[in-house]
């Protein structure tokens, strides 16, 4: 009587003050050991910091550990028909496949699985690598396990690790919540006040649904969870409206090159897209020549796809825009021509697949503000280079003798002749300018989505719609037009889907148009009419 | 002069149509002097593509209004026969429904959708083919010709509605077959789509109706109407100060223009057995502007000619070289927008002109 | 019956300003049914632009503008203005070009304008008897079926005085005239438009001093957007205003 609990106690003091390590040859052991005697050996083996142990645990756990008298070790067994095939415990590598009868299964019940379970997360959430300590608690968060509360409160009480004691804080909340005692389900919802992550909600809402919690819980867990949504909406219209700018942003990239073509000469550029896809493509091939550090091909691609689009664009007025001076139509008509031209020429020489243009280091990943609110670097960077670009330009326009020039032949070209601005030269520059950052704006859109021959078609409704609805000739009413009409679109996208949301726009602008012809900020003086 | 042109392409039309007339129809086939399937359906494109033509031009050429979406009325009209046609198939599609299309099967689809309704009835598919695009017409050019947008602005939201209804024909839920289209047709009016007759008759049918479009629309602009129209071209706001409600003029030539196309559309489903949302697609609105250009717009005959000579270019580039064919174009809208303003009509008026030394009096076009 | 309804144009403290500068500043006018009268001012005073306002074309800020004591001009549009018998002649001469010479006029004739009489109705025999008449009137018959591009600048200008007579307006707007006309043809003007006073009410803009004696009518002279003398020629040509805004500063 007395000499089973001293073989215990003998062999937990043992346990405690060695560290003994498992032994396979303790295979046997373990298959004829009592229930109490198996309890413990679980303590020794979550000590155990082994893969053996480890594997041991988990294959115990699911009902597939075996002792194979023959061969005197443990191994993992799996039915197969009428046999057993058996395997090794940690690689896995089939042994053997044996009739049922010559192996031990090493039982297991409810309480031990408990344990076991406990045993293996306590594991997990201790080990020394931080990621395996991240994904033990995902895993968790999951399916929380309230027979783990304790385990996991020792292990939130010891931790020293900053990163993973938010990611605890929750776990231990959702566990609580699975409890059945109201203080601890209290205790949980007031650990997830707050918490927008989906297993958050979801616990919330599995308490809520059932039948057996108090009314002050249920009381507190609708408030709580109506305030998270409340949260999640509002931070959710936030990244909405952050995605609209970050559109809007590539909206006027793309229009602003076109305001001022259209705004200093009233000419209508309809390969205007075929610039940015010249930038795009600039850009690519900046890469090829600048391989590995794709920051530096990112930075000299601005400057190059300018000079590329620019000179393409001084090119293209004077060999054809010169000639259909005062005739906008037919330079419409003769740009179409032109857009044609480059997208086969482009087709031609770099084919008709789209090609890969890979962002740089720096810009990958995403700024995260929580489970609501995220944003991708590279539209961060969008965003910034766009205002850049725009505070470059205003500067141009305001604070440069070239810019003064340039309003000036906008505003009243006559006028603007007789005191000796020379409109022609004025127009290829303007037309370069514009062409240009039309050019920059391929570089931006190309560390967006992927860059083909087509890439001009997507961007030359929008652009003139932008131009048209801002008003023609204004740097301002484009700005405001692109941001409006890209926070519009992404307001709108969620509740009616993407390409309706596209169709509600034209419409929209179409409109619009009919009842403002001259856009939100029309230059005074100006139109393509006069 | 044109005179000379108009008696030309009219009787050349006829001349084609009789001839097919003759031996594809009335003639057994044995005499062997009918034109193959290959060629009565390229010549029924042409003549559909020509009808087109006709009809922009009588915006654009007589009153200035150019749409660059123009591809929609023909798709519409296209659309519109295609619907017609689908209902005609019955219970002969893979899927062996009576009521329901082979795509609304594979859509899960129970019921016809309310739009459908009335398509199994030729005169109603009639009916919808001239009232479709002209109502679109109609409410579109309301509201843009009385806010007076005019000129490129004009242009750019023409684009821009062809663009939103390609984008809107290509999803699936419209319940207009999605980016597949409607095809696979069986027959029209109780005759089998494919067989070399009824080709034939749709090629003639083509042929008629642009004989009768040139002769009524170039009648059209004899009369008063015709002047008002080159009035409201030339100077708009002199001819409101006339008196004349320029909108009212410029709707309803749009208005018929844009019918005129969704007849050329419904022409054109029936001989190539399919329509898709491509067919909205921004560019192909773009082609009929150049067919017109190269052929002389303000002359409708032009731009007949315009079209049948930018697709045989068309037939013949996609055939020995496609990859030239888009060069080919590109390179066509730059040069004779620059060299030939006013297309190969303008070209040969020019010549004759210049060949009779007296001052001839000609219809000139001034720039829009 | 008080002044506005009895004129047959009335215009009370009408006020123009494109984008800051005035150019018509309450400016009151009114013109008697079957009145010639002259208006007279510098360059910038503002009359094309009062034309402007009468003819639909510009909205005025502020004022009332009243055509036979019953239209409200400043409702109207345009074509509504123009169909109410308000025929305008402008300062350059805007024909349409492509159209030949008979055209011109038969596109002024007075008549139904909708698009579909356009289409089907024809000149009767009597009114392109008229039509003739009034182009041989104007000096153009050998060239009724020259386009009109083709003409001279003062034969334009006489186009567009036959295609305003065909119009049969009650009120005329003339704009400048005898600009570009010899002095034997300023001269014939002047004689048709005395012709045309008493069944019609004509208003002459011009610069011309000597076309405006000729006249012989009331003389309104504008400056900076008002009329600050109206008389009789000599009556005007006399006030210190006029002389010192004609001739001094």
């Amino acid at each position: 009587m007395v000499i089973q609990p001293c073989k215990f106690l003998f062999r937990a003091l043992l346990a405690l003050f060695s560290s003994a390590t498992f032994a396979f040859e303790d295979g046997l052991t373990l298959s004829q050991s009592s229930w109490a005697d198996k309890a413990e050996w679980i303590e020794i083996l979550s000590r155990d910091t082994t893969d053996e142990a480890e594997q041991i645990l988990k294959h115990w756990v699911s009902g597939h550990l075996f002792y194979w008298p023959a061969e005197n070790r443990l191994v993992a067994g799996f039915k197969q028909g009428r046999k057993y095939e058996l395997r090794e415990l940690i690689s896995g590598v089939a042994i053997n496949v044996v009739k049922r009868k010559a192996v031990n299964k090493i039982k297991v019940n409810n309480k031990l699985r408990s344990k076991i379970k406990q045993a293996l997360a306590y594991r997990s959430l201790s080990s020394s690598d931080a990621s395996k300590r991240l994904t033990a608690i995902a895993e968790l968060k999951r399916k929380p396990d309230y027979s783990l509360l304790h385990t996991l409160l020792r292990l939130e009480e010891a931790n020293r690790d900053l990163k993973t004691s938010r990611d605890l804080q929750t776990l231990v909340g959702l566990v609580y919540l699975e409890s059945s005692k109201s203080t601890e389900q209290i205790e949980g919802i007031k650990r997830l006040t707050d918490n927008l992550s989906s297993e958050a909600k979801e616990g919330l809402s599995r308490l809520l649904l059932r039948e057996d919690i108090s009314s002050d819980v249920r009381a507190l867990g609708l408030r709580t969870i109506r305030d998270i949504e409340k949260q999640l909406s509002y931070w959710g219209h936030a990244q909405d409206i952050v995605f609209g700018i970050s559109l809007g942003s590539i909206l006027l990239l793309a229009a602003v090159g076109l305001a001022i073509t259209f705004g200093v000469m009233g000419v209508i550029n309809m390969a205007h897209g075929e610039f940015i896809m010249l930038g795009a493509y600039t850009t690519f091939v900046v890469q090829q020549i600048i391989p590995g550090g794709s920051a530096t091909a990112l930075f000299v691609s601005i400057p190059a796809a300018f000079i590329v689009a620019g000179v393409a664009g001084i090119l293209l007025e004077k060999s054809v825009i010169r000639h259909l001076y005062g005739r906008p139509l037919e330079t419409l008509l003769a740009t179409v021509g032109v857009s044609l031209l480059l997208q086969q020429m482009v087709r031609s020489i770099f084919g008709p697949l789209n090609q890969a243009v890979t962002s740089p280091e720096i810009l990958s990943g995403s700024l995260v503000v929580n489970a609501a609110f995220a944003i991708t670097y590279n539209r961060v960077f969008v965003i910034i280079f766009a205002a850049l670009v725009m505070v470059g330009l205003w500067l141009l326009m305001y604070r440069t003798p070239f810019g003064v020039r340039l309003r000036a032949v906008t505003m009243n070209r006559g006028m603007a002749a007789s005191m000796g601005i020379r409109s022609q030269r004025m127009d290829a520059l303007a037309f370069g300018l514009g062409s240009g950052v039309a050019g920059m704006a391929g570089v931006a859109i190309s560390q967006l989505t992927n860059v083909g021959p087509n890439l001009g078609q997507a961007y030359i409704v929008d652009s003139f719609m932008v131009v048209v609805f801002g008003g023609v000739g204004n740097l301002f009413g484009t700005a405001i037009a692109a941001i409006g009409l890209g926070v519009a679109t992404k307001i709108v996208e969620p509740i009616i889907g993407p390409v309706l949301a596209k169709i509600v726009i034209l419409i929209f602008i179409i409109l619009f148009i009919q009842r403002r012809p001259r856009g939100l900020f029309a230059l005074r003086g100006r139109s393509v009419e006069e | 002069m044109d005179q000379i042109f108009r008696k030309f392409t009219l009787s050349f039309v006829t001349v084609v149509v009789l001839y097919v007339f003759i031996n594809n129809i009335l003639l057994p086939e044995s005499f062997g002097f009918g034109l193959d399937s290959y060629y009565l359906t390229l010549i029924g494109k042409y003549l559909c593509f020509a009808i087109l033509a006709l009809a922009l031009d009588a915006a654009w050429g007589y009153c200035g209004i150019l749409s660059l979406g123009h591809g929609a009325f023909f798709a519409l009209g296209g659309y519109a026969m295609g619907m017609y046609l689908m209902r005609q198939i019955g219970d002969r599609g893979v899927y062996g429904d009576p009521l329901l299309p082979d795509f609304m099967v594979f859509l899960n689809w129970t019921e016809l959708p309310w739009f459908w309704t009335g398509f199994d009835q030729p005169w109603f598919a009639a009916l919808m083919i001239i009232l479709v695009p002209g109502l679109l017409a109609f409410f579109f050019g309301w509201f843009a010709f009385r806010s007076r947008v005019s000129g490129v602005y004009f242009s750019i939201i023409t684009q821009a509605l062809t663009y939103a209804l390609m984008l809107a024909f290509f999803r699936n839920e419209m319940g207009f077959g999605g980016n597949n289209g409607l095809t696979d047709f069986k027959d029209v009016l109780g005759y089998p789509i494919s067989s070399e007759r009824t080709r034939a008759s749709f090629m003639i049918v083509s042929g008629l109706t642009l004989i009768l479009f040139l002769i009524s629309t170039s009648w059209a602009m004899t009369t008063k109407f015709g002047r008002v129209l080159l009035a409201i071209r030339d100077s708009e706001d002199r001819t409101r100060f006339l008196g004349y409600r320029v909108e009212s003029y410029k709707l309803s030539i749009f208005v018929l223009s844009a019918t005129m196309a969704g007849i050329a559309g419904a022409l054109y489903v029936p001989q190539i057995g399919i329509i898709n949302p491509g067919e909205f697609s921004p560019l192909n609105s773009i082609e009929i502007v150049v067919w017109v250009a190269v052929g002389g717009r303000g002359s409708l005959y032009g731009a007949a000619l315009g079209a049948v000579v930018v697709n045989l270019a068309k037939t013949y580039f996609t055939g020995a070289y496609p990859d030239a064919w888009l060069y080919f174009l590109g390179s066509l809208f730059v040069l004779s927008t620059i060299f030939m303003p006013r297309g190969i009509v303008g070209v040969f008026q020019d010549s004759l002109h210049w060949l009779v030394t007296e001052k001839s009096r000609y219809r000139g076009t001034s720039s829009p | 019956m008080t002044l506005e309804n009895q004129s047959a144009l009335y215009l009370e403290s009408i006020s123009v300003s494109f984008d800051g500068f005035k150019a018509l500043n309450s400016l009151s006018i009114a013109m008697d049914s079957g009145e010639l009268r002259a208006i007279i001012g510098p360059n910038g005073a503002g009359k094309s632009t009062m034309m402007d306002v009468v003819t639909g074309k510009t909205r005025p800020s502020s004022g009332v503008a009243l055509l036979s004591g019953i239209h409200d001009l400043l409702k109207l549009d345009e074509v509504k203005i123009a169909n109410l018998g308000v025929g305008r002649k402008f300062q350059k001469p805007s024909v349409i070009e492509s159209l030949t010479v008979r055209e011109n006029l038969e596109l002024a004739f007075v008549g139904n304008r909708s698009p579909l009489s356009s289409l089907l109705a024809k000149l009767s025999s009597e009114n392109q008897d008229e039509l003739e008449n009034t182009c041989t009137r104007v000096g153009l018959s050998e060239s009724i079926e020259e386009s009109a591009g083709d003409l001279s600048h003062g034969q334009k200008q006489w186009l567009e005085i036959g295609m305003l007579l065909l119009q049969k307006p009650t009120l005329l707007l003339v704009d400048e005239p005898a600009a570009g006309m010899t002095d034997t043809e300023t001269m014939k003007t002047a004689d048709l438009l005395k012709s045309l006073a008493g069944s019609h009410t004509v208003v002459v803009v011009e610069h011309d001093m000597d076309f405006v004696e000729a006249l012989e009518c009331r003389v309104s002279v504008l400056h900076e957007g008002t009329v600050i003398a109206e008389g009789s020629h000599a009556h005007v040509s006399g006030d210190s205003q006029v002389i010192e805004v004609y001739l001094g500063r």
